[in-house]
């Protein structure tokens, strides 16, 4: 298993990002608001 | 209030700490039948010294029974020593961290419950003192790295090993040597100690730090044209097929990351996609 974990993601592409890394192969999506009010997403991928 | 009063509630602040401290939940378990010295002392007056002319001399169903019971009774002695040395760790962060936390409420109560200012600030000054004596231990190394933690590496490095020799010990002495058996035992030995589970919590941390990718996020036309991609029927695994090594993660990376790098393996992957019709 291995992560990715992408900082600084904006509100507005927060589902369009999460739906891409979802379609990339990632097992696990796990967005998290930032003290910014963007988000750290963190996708988990079985390779 | 009197002055025996005022001695009392310092008195009963003060036995806060230890007697809670002492409570049967932070022992390490219940009372052995025989004392690990003694169960020691047994093992060890059992067990023979090797003698290789000896296990050479036997037929392989001897050496293999030889070599068994050896390492068997060895393991044994070495978990009982072991389980000894783990209450021993966990008993001396509860002791430090509980007790000084049961005396510091103790005092803090004590304090609200009698009036003269004098011996307000005696229980206050102590209350300060206890907790900076935690703060300080706190601080030391051995809590800096997590005793909790390596604890628990201890332990899994120690099933890990035990595994590894239980296979063995269904070998042949041919395919797992003696030799080997005792090379094993005092891996084994090694991984119940603290500095074997330090290591282990480093090994842990820097496998972990291999196996996690950062990247800013970021979007630009291309990126959007690989997510695009995506959601195509069959187009991730025919994106895959062309990527060199072939990686979800690295393939997640393209559609966010917007680097020089990033920028130039997806303009190349792009184009052998629409070139193969994938996109």
């Amino acid at each position: 298993m291995q992560q990715l974990i992408v900082r600084d993601v904006t509100q507005e592409r927060l589902q369009r990002t999460v739906q891409g890394l979802k379609d990339a192969g990632a097992t696990n999506v796990d967005p998290k608001r930032q003290a910014d009010g963007k988000y750290t997403v963190t996708a988990t991928f079985p390779d | 209030m009197s002055r025996w009063r005022c001695w009392g509630a310092l008195a009963v602040a003060l036995a806060a700490g230890p007697v809670l401290g002492g409570c049967s939940s932070v022992k390490g378990g219940p009372e052995r039948l025989y004392a690990v010295a003694e169960e020691t002392t047994l093992i060890r007056d059992q067990l023979r010294r090797i003698d290789l002319a000896e296990f050479s001399a036997l037929a392989e169903a001897g050496r293999m029974r030889y070599r068994n019971d050896w390492i068997a009774a060895r393991m044994y002695a070495i978990d009982i020593q072991y389980t000894s040395y783990e209450a021993a760790l966990t008993q001396e962060r509860q002791n430090v961290g509980f007790g000084a936390a049961a005396t510091t409420l103790g005092l803090t109560a004590a304090s609200g419950l009698v009036a003269p200012v004098a011996t307000k600030d005696l229980l206050t000054a102590l209350a300060g003192f206890v907790t900076g004596a935690r703060a300080a231990y706190d601080d030391n190394i051995l809590l800096a790295h997590s005793m909790q933690w390596v604890q628990s590496q201890m332990r899994t490095q120690r099933t890990l090993v035990a595994e590894r020799i239980f296979r063995g010990l269904k070998r042949s002495t041919a395919d797992y040597s003696l030799a080997q058996a005792l090379s094993d035992l005092e891996d084994y030995y090694r991984a119940g100690t603290f500095t074997g589970g330090l290591i282990a919590t480093s090994e842990t941390l820097g496998a972990e730090a291999k196996n996690a990718a950062e990247v800013r996020f970021g979007a630009n036309a291309s990126t959007e044209a690989l997510q695009d991609c995506l959601r195509k029927p069959g187009a991730r695994n025919a994106l895959l097929n062309l990527m060199s090594p072939r990686s979800s993660l690295a393939l997640g990376r393209l559609t966010v990351d917007t680097s020089a790098e990033a920028e130039a393996a997806r303009t190349e992957l792009l184009n052998k996609a629409r070139a193969a019709g994938v996109c």
